[in-house]
């Protein structure tokens, strides 16, 4: 399994592109959609999931929806419109920062 | 597999044994580990609830849901802050500036009739006594609000206990009582101001808040008045 360590950095921008992507989602989904997408690569903790994502909906990124499923409650996250925008600026920024990475670790030689 | 009413009503107490008392909180726990059990009792016919339960409730770490309700509270008290200072802002806009300006020139009046530092004084004394018999009926609204729904909201504790705002009005009390006599009386138009100020917040905190509940808990949580 890839060093978790590496990966904290960057959840609140997997799950911004998480929800750009599908719309609205759970807690549970979320973690089960990374868990397919990286073929159990990247193992999203719920200890940090839920602390993300309390921390996105009071940064007004995030809105939430209440549905009755199978005798339960579900809690649904979605983007707000400021949501959307900040998508894009994290996306972005992770894209120069593994570029700058990539620069560093694999140095073209003059 | 599904889980049952009971089963999840089982997970509502489960929650509760592990220290997480608001209701809001435990629903979002609740489905999570619903969905891992369930997910758990497809694979592994042979296992039972109960032990699908200890071992869902290891994923969440040594802490267990400890983390997630200090991310819940913090985003709270953000919330809550916000929430005092826009209702503060709006006495300092259309309409309610008039009432703003009023009672700041009334307390102006007072400071320039008689000596600056017993009207401080006065207003302290007048605080203390209103935020005892507001925090005694506060306390007895919640517990009667609890009693009949067994449940807590994050937000509605929050309101109840002033926001912990303890360091607020203990603020108030040293503004009250060391503010040397000689700054009052050579500033009274800055000792009115910060009076003024403090004790709108408070009136905020203890008044406009706890009568604005239910408006409050119907807009923070969608899934109010699915279960009220």
């Amino acid at each position: 399994m890839a060093n978790q360590k590496l990966f904290k950095g960057s959840l609140n921008t997997i799950i911004l592109k998480l929800l750009d992507e599908n719309g609205k989602m759970y807690g549970y989904e979320i973690t089960q959609k990374v868990k397919l997408l990286t073929k159990g690569e990247l193992n999203i903790t719920e200890g940090a999931l839920y602390p993300a994502l309390h921390k996105l909906e009071s940064e007004g990124l995030l809105e939430v929806e209440m549905l009755k499923v199978d005798n339960r409650l579900r809690k649904y996250y979605s983007l707000t419109e400021v949501g959307s925008k900040e998508t894009v600026n994290k996306l972005s920024e992770l894209e120069a920062y593994l570029k700058t990475m990539q620069t560093l670790l694999t140095p073209k030689l003059a | 597999m599904k889980l049952s009413e009971d089963q999840i009503n089982k997970l509502y107490e489960f929650t509760k044994r592990h220290y997480v008392e608001y209701y809001d909180v435990q629903t979002e726990l609740v489905d999570h580990l619903a969905n891992g059990i369930e997910s758990q009792l497809e694979e592994f016919p042979n296992r039972n609830f109960d032990e699908a339960l200890t071992l869902e409730f290891k994923k969440f770490g040594v802490f267990g849901f400890m983390d997630i309700v200090d991310s819940k509270v913090k985003a709270m008290n953000k919330k809550y802050r916000n929430l005092v200072w826009h209702l503060f802002k709006a006495y300092f806009s259309i309409p309610k500036i008039v009432i703003s300006a009023t009672l700041l020139s009334v307390l102006l009046i007072l400071m320039k009739l008689i000596d600056p530092t017993y009207v401080i004084l006065s207003a302290s004394v007048l605080v203390l006594i209103v935020l005892s018999v507001k925090i005694f009926r506060l306390k007895k609204l919640q517990n009667k609000r609890f009693k009949e729904t067994n449940r807590k909201w994050l937000l509605e504790d929050m309101v109840f206990n002033l926001g912990a705002s303890g360091v607020f009005f203990q603020l108030f009390l040293q503004f009250a009582i060391q503010s040397p006599a000689h700054i009052v009386n050579n500033y009274p138009i800055l000792s009115s101001i910060v009076l003024f100020v403090l004790m709108l917040f408070m009136y905020i905190i203890v008044f406009v808040l706890p009568e604005q509940i239910e408006d409050l808990l119907q807009e923070e949580y969608p899934e109010y008045t699915l279960v009220a």
